[in-house]
């Protein structure tokens, strides 16, 4: 695995920055992901037509280039300019989009599609089996950075496309890939007008030209980025709630890294919905009856302490295992979000496909028993300074760690672990620096959090084959976790998948390889005029559907 | 006077030289690798590590490395932004303009709101009037920039609705809050300075031989007395140009507007290395390049200077 080094970077930073872009850990969720869902503008209600949608957006995107974004605002935004092979309802069922058939050879190594023939880029050029190629082609290439969908291409050993003809195409890997319909459906991958990858070349990322709901029309940096309407749009998925081109004229992200100018901004109507607005002033507009809050509890890995099972002292299971039980995660989500928050209790989030309650009921708050287990494994308290030794050493846990991701919520984390006698290093530094100490191997602890419809980032997190440096910080060794964890992303059949990751869930649990903290949320604030607000499946929401009632 | 100005442009070179020097060592002197900053968006292997660094020039002497980044930039090449791959004097070029807008509409915020306040304190010397300016300005002068703005904001947008919270562009609307915001503590500062002026300029002996020979107060006040009452204003005006570029990253933070500040913050928080030498380049060099015109139009109006 010639990749593997630097993976627990790309994990970490994108963590880090996914995090960052849903408010810094501000957590808000009274609704659970099915209301979320629920109800989109319904096909006999007829939905007013027009309008411009002004979006306050918390960070700026990199790059509008799919095969180049990683991060939640670009995916936001690129959903909009783009369509995908496949799309996916909230629910998680595949249907055609850009391809109205698609057939996986028997090993799932390669997928043949069969294309809409009436589909045109925002250029005019038409949409045929070279558009296909080109894009994947372009994001194996080297212009752009072994993130997002070149890393879902080269990790499954992406070999080439084949134009069978104009409609019909064939994607080879030279592995098997069961997840590839699901993926193929992401924006990561999604298709790029070849005419616009030729024309524009590197600065793609900033002139994207896709078949999407929406065009786009400019981008000022540290602004706005504009879409209008595309008229021509009539290859909508199915599961939408109307067809045809969306209703609004125009979409103007608008670029407000500061929480309070959102909302000054929501308040004043500049901006009719707000990402990821402060958790207090969210609830009081919502009780006033001036805004909704819409909420979704990301599905994946949830907001965890990856521990490292192979440094003294969480070398010893009951070490890690009072960790756990110190920390009253119900009582600190809500100290720490209010009535928004969700507390976290495994290593996966309850709204990920495979998701077993069973790891999830492993520990729950017992500072008593925490005692216990420090004592047994030779962690007493014999100078009265609150704080456990043995053999004259510290009972210490070092935890690197940048704190503009969850600063809020750190504090009171160390205040539970110490009152049952640890002693935590808090060291506050930068991304990089603090990926310098992870590969020393200076730490305990390791904050993470990956956004995913299904467990599948469990892989890169806890195969031993990434351990000592390459993102298995916990660099815990156990044949049985390896050999589900493989399994799991190579099976064909779905069902021996989730009783891998079942399996694989419980291990991780039952050997307290993570302290989990809380679920992440995506939160956002709507005015009442917005109609037919909904969440896709991993928590963005979907635009086309929506409209402004004057 | 030839010398003169052969010497000033000799300094402001140095100077830029010196920032440059820093510029370029900070940002190899803080903690962390530049190699991680721009990988850590992709899972890569230690050859690419190794590759990167040399395809930088990382493994080059300091000295050498400063050569080719000075060379570049002279020749407008600031290099790439680690974040989002343009290029840097691009982006620079791109975000300029909103920030001169802003300065220039400050600016001409603080010399009207001011300038009168100040002309009409120092004519009404000693009375309630000039007492009020006064102790307006010394307000002004305490209150910090984010909370004018916060006010501002509260009574123009929220309440009254009448400009906008989050502004870009350089029309009137979308300037009027921020160049209040940016404009009012520099109008105490100039209300103070012309008050002061124009009351030494009054008490001048000429002043007195143009009332006495009768002539019209308006005159004696526009022609005679304010006229050398803003050769200092004049010369203040140069150096708050140069603060109030600086002074507009809080406002542009605030109003969310685009602008160098805000993109070096931006850039500060996102290690973008190139990105942040190259802002912190060109506002260095803005400032330095108008502290000598300053400083040479004011020798041109006051030859005094030249024999010093």
């Amino acid at each position: 695995m010639k990749s593997t080094l630097l993976k627990g970077l790309s994990v970490l930073i994108l963590s880090g920055l996914l995090l960052a872009a849903c408010g810094g850990g501000t957590q808000a969720t009274e609704a659970p992901v099915s209301e979320a869902t629920e109800a989109p503008a319904g096909e006999e209600v007829p939905a007013a037509s027009g309008g411009v949608l002004n979006i306050g957006i918390p960070v700026e995107p990199e790059t509008l280039d799919p095969g180049d974004a990683v991060y939640v605002q670009e995916q936001f935004i690129l959903m909009n300019i783009f369509d995908s092979l496949l799309s996916i309802s909230p629910e998680g069922e595949l249907y055609p989009a850009l391809a109205t058939a698609w057939e996986p050879n028997a090993d799932y190594s390669e997928f043949t599609f069969t294309l809409r023939e009436d589909v045109t880029f925002h250029d005019g050029t038409p949409f045929t089996a070279d558009a296909v190629k080109a894009s994947f082609d372009h994001i194996n290439s080297d212009a752009v950075l072994e993130s997002g969908g070149k890393s879902l291409l080269q990790d499954h050993a992406y070999v080439e496309t084949v134009v069978v003809d104009d409609y019909t195409v064939t994607v080879k890997f030279g592995a098997s890939y069961p997840l590839f319909l699901r993926d193929a459906a992401r924006q990561w991958l999604s298709i790029s007008s070849p005419a616009a990858l030729d024309e524009f070349g590197a600065d793609y990322g900033r002139n994207p030209v896709g078949t999407g709901p929406f065009k786009f029309v400019q981008w000022d940096a540290q602004s706005q980025i504009v879409l209008e309407r595309n008229d021509d749009y009539n290859w909508g998925p199915e599961f939408a709630g109307h067809e045809g081109p969306a209703y609004l004229d125009q979409i103007i992200f608008r670029i407000l890294p500061e929480a309070a100018t959102r909302l000054t901004a929501f308040e004043t109507g500049e901006i009719l919905i707000a990402g990821e607005p402060p958790a207090l002033d969210a609830i009081a507009l919502a009780e006033s009856g001036s805004a909704a809050i819409q909420t979704f509890a990301q599905p994946g890995i949830p907001a965890i302490l990856m521990i490292n099972a192979t440094k003294a002292p969480t070398d010893n299971v009951n070490v890690r295992k009072a960790m756990i039980l110190a920390v009253n995660q119900e009582e600190l989500a809500q100290t720490a979000f209010q009535e928004l928050g969700l507390p976290a209790y495994s290593v996966v989030s309850p709204t990920t496909w495979a998701y077993d309650e069973a790891a999830a009921s492993l520990y729950s708050y017992d500072p008593e028993e925490a005692a216990r287990l420090l004592e047994e494994a030779g962690w007493v308290d014999a100078d009265g300074d609150g704080i456990r030794e043995k053999d004259g050493e510290l009972l210490t846990v070092d935890w690197p760690d940048n704190p503009a991701w969850s600063e809020a919520f750190n504090e009171l984390l160390i205040g539970y672990l110490t009152e049952v006698g640890f002693n935590v290093q808090y060291r506050s530094m930068d991304d990089g620096a603090a990926y310098e100490e992870l590969l020393a191997g200076n730490y305990t602890l390791v904050y993470m959090y990956w956004t995913r419809p299904d467990p599948s980032p469990l892989r890169y997190l806890f195969h031993s084959e990434n351990a000592n440096g390459g993102g298995a910080w916990t660099n815990f060794v156990n044949e049985d976790l390896d050999a589900a964890l493989a399994d799991a992303d190579v099976n064909t059949d779905e069902e021996a998948r989730k009783q891998d990751y079942i399996a694989a869930q419980n291990i991780i649990m039952e050997n307290a390889l993570v302290l989990p903290m809380f679920t992440v949320n995506t939160s956002y604030l709507t005015s009442p005029s917005i109609q037919g607000f909904t969440f896709d499946l991993e928590g963005y929401p979907f635009l086309y559907d929506i409209s402004i009632t004057q | 006077m030839f010398n003169y100005l052969v010497r000033r442009l000799f300094t402001s070179i140095l100077v830029l030289f010196g920032i440059s020097v820093l510029v370029f060592s900070v940002i190899h002197l803080v903690p962390g690798d530049v190699t991680m900053a721009i990988l850590g968006r992709q899972k890569v292997s230690e050859e690419k590590v190794a590759e990167l660094r040399a395809q930088l020039g990382l493994n080059d002497p300091l000295y050498v490395q400063y050569g080719r980044y000075i060379s570049n930039a002279l020749q407008g090449d600031l290099g790439k932004s680690i974040r989002t791959n343009q290029s840097v004097s691009e982006a620079i070029a791109e975000q300029l303009p909103s920030t001169f807008a802003l300065a220039i509409s400050a600016l001409s915020v603080a010399l009207a709101i001011g300038g009168i306040l100040g002309l009409f304190a120092a004519l009404r010397h000693g009375t309630w009037f000039d007492t009020l300016v006064m102790g307006i300005s010394v307000s002004g002068l305490s209150i910090p920039t984010f909370w004018m703005g916060l006010l501002l904001i509260l009574f123009f947008s929220v309440r009254l609705k009448l400009f906008p919270s989050i502004s870009n562009g350089s029309s009137f609307a979308d300037l009027f809050l921020p160049a209040l915001t940016l404009g009012l503590p520099e109008a105490a500062v100039v209300a103070r300075m012309v008050r002061a002026s124009m009351l030494d300029v009054l008490n001048k002996e000429y002043i007195t031989t143009a009332r006495a020979k009768g002539m019209p107060e308006r005159l004696v006040i526009l022609k005679h007395a304010l006229r050398n009452a803003l050769i200092p204003v004049v010369t203040f005006v140069g150096l708050q140009m140069a603060y109030l570029l600086g002074g507009a990253t809080i406002v542009e933070t605030m109003f969310a507007r685009q602008g160098i500040g805000r993109l070096a913050v931006q850039s500060i928080y996102s290690r973008d290395y190139p990105m942040v030498q190259g802002v912190v380049l060109i506002t260095a060099a803005i400032y330095v390049l108008i502290n000598t015109l300053t400083d040479i139009t004011y020798v041109l109006l006051n030859p005094k200077i030249r024999l010093k």
